[in-house]
């Protein structure tokens, strides 16, 4: 159990840095991504007796700032959908000219994006955050086999969006 | 040996066993192709790393450090309890009774149903105060019983989830508050309330959806499992919203 000390404050400061990244590779702007690390730390610190001492505290962070996400993407996308149903790239087609340039453009942030959100957030906690398979697969709360095949996934739409030339077929 | 895009992301991320290692560092070197994707893999790790890394070298905001260093451990840094005191909904309907609660009392005791919101009250009214229960009504019922988000002029549905007790729970936001409803019955009780909208400190900014953080918070606390999918608000919807049969 957790309680709040110097030394823990200290320590999740020294995270911030992480969560800060972390939240930037899932939000879609870094005004939004700082809101989610401010709601991150709000629930971390008022939930602290939820963390077991000893076990990892990054994990613990991440799995919060990934469901206060989930939340949040739910939340908002849904009603997004609603009127904008024909966002993104998926129901653009091939007739469009521009596409294939827009597509070659296409900014890390944007492509990460475009991602379906549990193949983002599994590329961000293996590819940017570092994480271990199994440790990414703790803070998911899936299978390994589950988030390999996510991650997966999201290598080859990442690579597809951000490098279409190569052929990644 | 034709290794599939799994068992080569994994031997990028160095999450491959010994023998497995060995036998694609040997394919690399005779297979061209294999060797094509496994650069397109190393790649792709670059430009996540040279994109996304920049951010843990920037100074931290002053704001989130002194989130983490404030002085009252465990206190609430929102502002939502002081908001909703001023908006919430049930701080709205004690202002439609106030000065006190003695007339609510005298419409239960008179088995009335009040009910009020912005432009009027009677059966047709978003919230209803039955039994001594704030209840969803009119407008807002119908949004409630729809499945997926719906929105009309004075409201809109998010989440769907089931709780801890086995029932299924909605957010909503109407007009300025925003809320959990939890069915009970043929119902929607109102169990949570708490002021939203761009104003309630620590909302996370978005396009059309402002949950506040303590009602966030609260789903935190009451669900079981995760939100709803769209597909199961679908069948739930179809089954009126009445859970299983749970002990």
């Amino acid at each position: 159990m957790g309680a709040r000390t110097p030394q823990l404050e200290n320590e999740i400061i020294a995270l911030l840095p992480r969560l800060r990244r972390f939240a930037r590779s899932l939000a879609r702007d870094a005004a939004d991504a700082d809101d989610l690390v401010q709601v991150t730390l709000e629930k971390a610190l008022n939930h602290l007796e939820t963390w077991q001492t000893g076990t990892r505290l990054d994990s613990w962070m991440y799995r919060i700032m990934k469901n206060a996400w989930i939340d949040e993407v739910r939340a908002r996308k849904r009603q997004d959908d609603r009127f904008a149903p024909e966002e993104l790239g998926e129901h653009v087609g091939a007739e469009d000219p521009g596409f294939e340039k827009r597509l070659r453009a296409m900014s890390v942030d944007k492509a990460m994006q475009t991602l379906p959100d549990e193949q983002r957030i599994a590329v961000a906690l293996v590819l940017v955050e570092g994480l271990a398979y199994k440790e990414a697969a703790a803070v998911l709360d899936v299978p390994i086999g589950t988030l390999t095949s996510r991650l997966a996934r999201g290598r080859t739409a990442l690579e597809a969006l951000l490098n279409p030339a190569a052929g990644a077929q | 040996m034709n290794w599939d895009d799994e068992t080569l992301g994994a031997f990028v991320d160095g999450e491959t066993d010994a023998a497995t290692t060995r036998a694609i560092e040997a394919a690399l070197e005779t297979d061209a192709e294999l060797m094509a994707r496994f650069e397109r893999m190393t790649a792709l790790r670059g430009t996540l790393a040279d994109h996304f890394n920049p951010v843990l070298s920037e100074d931290l905001p002053d704001a989130l450090i002194a989130q983490v260093r404030s002085a009252a451990p465990s206190a609430p840094r929102s502002a939502a309890p002081a908001a909703r005191e001023k908006g919430g909904l049930v701080a709205r309907l004690m202002d439609v009774f106030a000065p006190n609660w003695a007339p609510v009392a005298a419409a239960l005791l008179i088995g009335v149903s009040v009910g009020w919101f912005g432009s009027g009250s009677g059966p047709d009214a978003p919230v209803t105060l039955d039994n001594g229960q704030l209840v969803a009504g009119g407008s807002l019922a119908r949004l409630l019983e729809a499945p997926g988000p719906a929105q009309n002029a004075e409201a809109a549905t998010q989440l769907a989830f089931l709780n801890t007790d086995g029932r299924y729970c909605r957010t909503f936001t109407l007009e300025a508050s925003a809320g959990i409803a939890c069915r009970a019955g043929e119902t929607w009780q109102v169990d949570y309330s708490t002021a939203a909208g761009p104003a309630s400190a620590g909302t996370i900014r978005t396009a059309s959806a402002s949950l506040p953080l303590d009602l966030l918070d609260q789903i935190d606390a009451w669900i079981a499992g995760d939100p709803l999918s769209e597909d199961e608000e679908a069948e739930a919807a179809a089954a009126g919203w009445q859970a299983g049969s749970r002990d």
